[in-house]
This record gives C-alpha cells, structure tokens and sequence, in this order.
C-alpha cells in the first residue's frame, strides 16, 4: 500500500474501522440483547485454540476485545447481536447455549457463522471479530512462538542472508 | 518563543529533506538560520516501538495528522479489471466504482518524511529530465544532471548512502564512489534475482541511506526490516540524525518545532517580508529577510495560495498560474504470492534490490515515461505475525495455527513504480475548509490518463512474471494505484523553469518574482523520474540553491 503505505494500512484499518454504515444496514430489525462474555470467550477459543501457544482466552483476547469495542461506533452491538445467534443456533441444534456445547458442537455452529447463508450481520460479526480477535492475539508475545522470538530489535536479523 | 526576538539571516519552513538540506548547508558558511516545523521532534528510541510488542503498528504519528482532501471521483472501467486491488481474504480493496484515496502519506515533525521512508537514495535518470524536448509531455529540468551531481554526492556523504559502485545505477555517473558499501542482499531478494534474471532482467542492489558501517556516531543495519516504522537503532539516515543534527552543531541553526506558518506576508519591491505563524494556539508574526519554503509539494502551493494578497490576488508566486497544477504522484504496482519454502522474508532492509532496465522513458513498450521494480515485503508490511493472519493465512482454529508457522516467512513481494506525468485534471487546489487555525486545507485532484494506466498495466503483468518465474505460487495480494490513490511521493505543484510565464520558480529554486523566496521541494520537480524516489534529489537540489543564496549574500 505504500507506496508505499497500502497495504501496511489494512491491518490496522479494519481494527479501528467505525461500523455505521454496515450495522445500519445490517442489523435494523434486530433488538439490543447486551454483550455474552462467556459466548464471546467461547467463541474465541475456537477461532484461536490452545496449541503448543495459548488460547485467545488464555491471553484474555475477550476482555481486549470487548473493552476494544466500547471505543468503536456500533461495535457492541455487532458483537451483542453476533453472540446471540451462535447462542440461539446453539439451542436450535443443540439444545444448549454455544459455551455449553463440545468443541466440536461449536465448531459447526461457528462454521455456520463463518458460511455466505449466514445473514448479513452475522457475516460481519464473524469476519470482523476474527479479523480484530487475530490482530490482538498475534500482538502478544506469547503467540509468536515458532515464528519469531522477540520484537525486531534491538537484536535484528543478523541471518537475514540465509534461505530457510 | 526566544526564536520570536531575534535576528535570523534565513528562515525556513519545514525539516524534511529539503528544508534540513537547506540549514545544514546555510550554517556551514555561518549563515543564520531559523527553521520552523509544523511537527514535533522525534526521539527513536522512546518513539518508534521496534522493541515492544506493538512494533507492527504503522509508523507513530505524535500529532493529530492535518487534513488533506481528496476531490477526484474517476470512474473505474470494466476493462482495467485486472488492474484492481484486492487481497485474497478480503476481496476488493476498493469495492465501489470510483477511484478512492487512502490518502497522501507524509509525516510532520523534524526530519519529515525522512523519519517513515524506506531510505532509498536515488539519482534521477539524467534521460528522464528532458520529458517535454524528448516526448512533449511534462516540462524540462532547466539544469542538467551535471550540474547536480557534485550536490548527489554531498547529500550522498551527508545521508551515509550505501550502494554498489562498481555497478551503480544505469547513466548516472557518478565522480565519486558511494560513500558506503553496499549491503548484501536478504534471502527473499536472492529468490527474487532468480525471477528477474529468468526473464533476462537485472535486480541490484539499491541505493540506501542506510549505514553498512558504523559512522558519524551512529551503528551500521542489523536488518530487521522495519525502516518504514521509524528505525529506533538510528542507522536510517533521516533528516533530523543528519543535516539537523550537523546544522544545529554549527551553532548557527535553530530549529522550533510545533511552529505553523499558515501566510507569508509580502511588501515593497517584490520582497517577502515575514511570516505569520500559529505555535501552542496563538498567532505571531516573524519578520525575515530571506524565506524559504520546504513544506512538501502538497504544503507548499497550499502556503501559496492561501497567501494570496493585493500584490498577489491569485496566490503568491501564482503570475504564471503554475502553482498547485502539474501534480504528480507515485503510480505503484504491488503483487505478493506465497513460496513454497521458508524464507525469512521479513528480514533485511525495506528495499535492498531494484531492477533499473524498464527506467528510461522510452522503456515501456508503446508508453512514455519508465519504471522501476523493487522488493516489496516491507512496504507491503508483511512483516509480522499479526499481517499473516489477517492478511496471509486463511481459515480459523488449529488450522489456522499451523499454517501461520508453516507460511510465516514464505513469500515473495515485488512492487514497480512509474512515471507520473502532468494532466490538467491533476492539481492541489484549497478547500473551503479550513484547518483549527483557520488556514484552507488543500485538496488533492488526480486523474489517470489512459498511458497512466498502460504503464500501470505493464508494471502489472511484469510484476507477476517475475514473482512466477522467481518460483512463486498463487498471488493473495494485489495493490493498484488504478483503483486507489495512495500517494507518499509527490511533485510538481511550483514547477521550476527558466520561462517565468510557465514556471514558478528559476533554475535555483528562487521564485521569479520574489527574490528573497525560495521554494525547495519535490514541488519544484518538472517531470517525476521513472519511478526513482525523490529526497535526494530535494537535498541535492536544495544544496545547490543553498549555494546561490551565499553567493547572493556574499
Ligand atoms: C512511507 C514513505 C516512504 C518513502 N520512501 C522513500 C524512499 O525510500 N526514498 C525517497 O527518496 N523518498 C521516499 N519517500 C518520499 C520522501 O520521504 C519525501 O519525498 C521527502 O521526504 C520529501 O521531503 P520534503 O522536505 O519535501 O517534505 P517532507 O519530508 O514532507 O517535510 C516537510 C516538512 O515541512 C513541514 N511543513 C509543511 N508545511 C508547513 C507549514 N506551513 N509550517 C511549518 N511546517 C510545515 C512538515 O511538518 C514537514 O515536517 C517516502 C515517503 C513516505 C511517506
Ligand atoms: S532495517 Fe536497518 S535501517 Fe531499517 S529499521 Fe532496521 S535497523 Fe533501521
């Protein structure tokens, strides 16, 4: 994006994007049913699992993402009306709410989320929260195992000649 | 406020390249210097967090950014649909039908944009600057490639440019060798040269002004490929480490930061007599015997117009009518894709290679005006975790996991840059808008013509060549200045000329009409280059205008 600034912008850019103009859009008939954290950790962790590095809910991505949102226009909403149907399609298919479910039960109903037949404000939800969910995991240390060690400097890359 | 209560022989608006170029070389020969930036000053180590966790962050701007319009709304057409920009996971980056603008990309403060640039040092291709004789497009440089190059090489000096002299750039001689040597190429550009040379094309190394050896009590890269973060180790040469540091050391330069100047005021005799500034909220005047303006070729017509007065109704150094037309921009193309082997692409400066064989303005088949390709990992900012998995890796859960530690480090990038020539439909104009302090903000109008477009379009398939023929896999990322404006170069907007009926300022960087105004930026540039970046070219032409004041005033 540069040219020099392009791309480097877009990370950042969706992060910090205002959602006016798509909740408007999106979301007109839905009710306010305030934000499930216990869902939206859940949630999370299945987008971000513990492997040899930790789970979203492990590095508190939760509470980043929800105090994340009270700075951004409509974001608690999204995430209020996004939580509340992976809860409500929780108990359709499952007969219990998404953080009660196994992991696998979660799954799917994530990967309900994650489909094009998913309504439209849930689409958002889904590629929003894991686009900001992402971002803030992988600006913690403790994600970067197997990637890099540290921050670049103040050691650099001395190897940077070296292929592989 | 000390600054307000003494005499200065030159004062100068804005510590970017030109500006800094400007004092360093005024206060050498113990010319009194003031300079004045809208910015603050910047410490690297406190400032740019390459050390902390959050050193994926865009570069960090200490300021509330100044606005800048955007007013050109060109129409996209099915036709160029190839040349749109998009990104695997996200799909069009720009999803209406109208070209839109990510805006124009600078930063404030002492060093200017010298502080977030990738550090590329460049000469301009001497064939380049005679646009309108060759081609009758654009206007010609009224000073030879000659004449500039003993001022290429003090900036070089001054900078600490590292480059290969026994191969350096095509037709810039040079008389003497770069002052540092160059640095070796990073794996991703080894990978990449294979592409290059597969397809009968050169990439060397670049020139940068980035020490290779430690000198002027700064350390050499260790090559974490940040430069365009702020480069907290301070082996970068930016403006504020070099030219200001060595200007101020003289003890005959001052720099104030946080210090607007939002009019210059005008009397008798064709004489600049003062600014009126706006510094922590209030407003002052200064008077000065000699004005130079360095504020950046968006600033500097934007200062111009809107210092328009009786003597000058439209716009001071506006009797040609030049000032804010003829913009010019970068014209980028960028492709990314994935390779199938672990690279460590993230490592090593911005930009250490460059293929100069598309450069001269008959290069491009069928076009006017060249280009440049260059590696692009770090201005694309695929650097980090954080940019693979938003950007790279697709999908979520464990497999998501696995494939950032499998891909990470595992591709290629490669960017060209282009001419940009003049077109009627491109020009900074003022808003109705004002800023806080009441100064209109300049608006930004760009059109691309259809040769923009075709060179866009070449730079586009050759680009793809080479990431396939270097071995790369599938592309996931794209990004066109076709469909997006997205400018951190630019020029033309107070053209400079010996026809001061076409012109705005000589061959010296002096206005044509106010003698004691000079104007040294990439405003004054008649015609862009073949995509070679400009602060050098700023500082070497500031140096020379330099020259002329204390030639004038001795
Ligand atoms: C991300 C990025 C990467 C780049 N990479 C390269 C590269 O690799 N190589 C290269 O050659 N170029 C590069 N460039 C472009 C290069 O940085 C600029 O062309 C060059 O620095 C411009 O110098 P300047 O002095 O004209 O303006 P600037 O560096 O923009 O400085 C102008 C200064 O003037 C001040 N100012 C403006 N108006 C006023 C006013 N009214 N009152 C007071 N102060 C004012 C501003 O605050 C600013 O500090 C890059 C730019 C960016 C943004
Ligand atoms: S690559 Fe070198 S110049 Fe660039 S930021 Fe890192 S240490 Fe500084």
């Amino acid at each position: 994006m540069y040219r020099r600034r392009f791309l480097g912008l877009l990370c950042e850019a969706a992060v910090i994007a205002p959602l006016v103009f798509q909740i408007r859009t999106a979301s007109a008939s839905l009710d306010k049913v305030g934000v499930n954290s216990e869902t939206l950790s859940a949630f999370l962790d299945v987008l971000i699992p513990k492997d040899e590095t930790p789970s979203a809910s492990e590095l508190n991505i939760h509470k980043k993402i929800i105090s994340h949102a009270y700075r951004i226009e409509n974001y608690i909403v999204l995430l209020e009306q996004g939580l509340a149907w992976l809860d409500r399609q929780s108990v359709t298919y499952f007969m219990k709410p998404y953080a009660a479910l196994s992991t696998r039960e979660q799954e799917r109903v994530t990967y309900l989320a994650s489909t094009p037949d998913a309504p439209s404000i849930v689409q958002l939800f889904f590629s929003r929260i894991k686009n900001d969910a992402l971002f803030i995991y992988y600006t913690q240390p403790e994600s970067w195992k197997g990637m890099i060690e540290s921050p670049p400097q103040p050691y650099g890359y001395p190897d940077f000649q070296e292929i592989g | 406020m000390g600054f307000l209560h003494e005499d200065y022989d030159v004062v100068i608006v804005g510590a970017g390249a030109g500006g800094g170029a400007m004092a360093w070389a005024l206060a050498q020969e113990k010319i009194k210097v003031l300079v004045l930036d809208a910015g603050p000053a910047y410490t690297p180590e406190v400032d740019f967090k390459l050390t902390t966790q959050n050193w994926e962050d865009s570069f960090p701007a200490k300021y509330k950014s100044p606005a800048v319009q955007f007013a050109s709304h060109q129409p996209l057409k099915k036709q160029y649909k190839g040349l749109r920009s998009w990104n695997h996971l996200r799909g069009l980056l720009n999803t209406s039908n109208e070209r839109i603008s990510f805006g124009y990309h600078r930063v404030q403060g002492i060093g200017g944009s010298s502080l977030h640039y990738s550090a590329e040092a460049h000469r301009m291709n001497p064939h380049a600057m005679k646009m309108h004789s060759r081609f009758g497009v654009a206007a010609d440089w009224p000073l030879t490639y000659e004449e500039l190059e003993p001022f290429y090489a003090q900036a070089e000096e001054m900078m600490g440019v590292a480059g290969n002299s026994a191969h350096p750039p095509r037709s810039r001689w040079r008389s003497t060798p770069f002052p540092q040597k160059a640095h070796p190429l990073c794996a991703h550009s080894q990978i990449l040269s294979r592409g290059f040379n597969q397809l009968g094309l050169n990439l060397e190394h670049n020139s940068l002004a980035i020490l290779s050896t430690p000198t002027d009590g700064r350390p050499s890269c260790n090559y974490c490929g940040c430069c365009l973060k702020g480069c907290s180790r301070m082996d970068k040469g930016t403006v504020d480490l070099t030219y200001i540091k060595h200007a101020v050391a003289t003890g005959f330069c001052t720099v104030v930061p946080n210090v607007s100047v939002k009019r210059i005021e005008t009397g008798d005799k064709d004489k600049v007599t003062g600014v009126q500034l706006v510094h922590e909220g209030k407003e002052m005047h200064l008077r000065c015997d000699l004005l130079v303006v360095a504020g950046g070729a968006i600033e500097t017509p934007r200062l111009l117009l809107a210092s328009k007065s009786a003597q000058s109704p439209d716009g001071l150094c506006n009797e040609s009518g030049q000032v804010g037309k003829n913009f010019m921009e970068t014209l980028l193309w960028t492709s990314s894709c994935f390779y199938p082997q672990a690279l460590g692409s993230y490592k090593g400066t911005a930009v250490d290679a460059i293929c100069w064989d598309f450069n001269d303005p008959d290069a491009i088949p069928g076009v006017i005006g060249g280009c440049r390709f260059s590696t692009s990992v770090a201005e694309s900012d695929l650097l980090g975790p954080r940019a693979y998995a938003t950007r790279v890796v697709d999908g979520w859960g464990l497999d998501h996991k696995k494939k950032m530690r499998a891909l990470f480090g595992s591709v290629l990038s490669v960017s060209g840059i282009c001419e940009s020539l003049p077109h009627e439909k491109s020009f900074v104009g003022l808003s109705i808008d004002k800023d806080e302090s009441g100064m209109p903000l300049p608006v930004i109008s760009s059109y691309l013509d259809e040769e923009a477009i075709n060179r866009i379009a070449f730079m586009s398939d050759k680009c793809r060549e080479v990431l396939s023929a270097a071995g790369g896999g599938e592309i996931f990322e794209e990004f066109s200045s076709y469909d997006i404006f997205s400018s951190t170069h630019v020029f033309g907007t107070c053209r400079m000329g010996n026809d001061r009926g076409r012109s705005v300022v000589n061959r010296f960087c002096q206005s044509h009409r106010w003698a004691n105004l000079y104007l040294v930026d990439a405003s004054v540039f008649p015609s862009s280059g073949g995509g070679e970046s400009p602060s050098l070219t700023i500082q070497a032409l500031a140096i020379r205008a330099a020259k002329h004041i204390i030639n004038r005033s001795g």
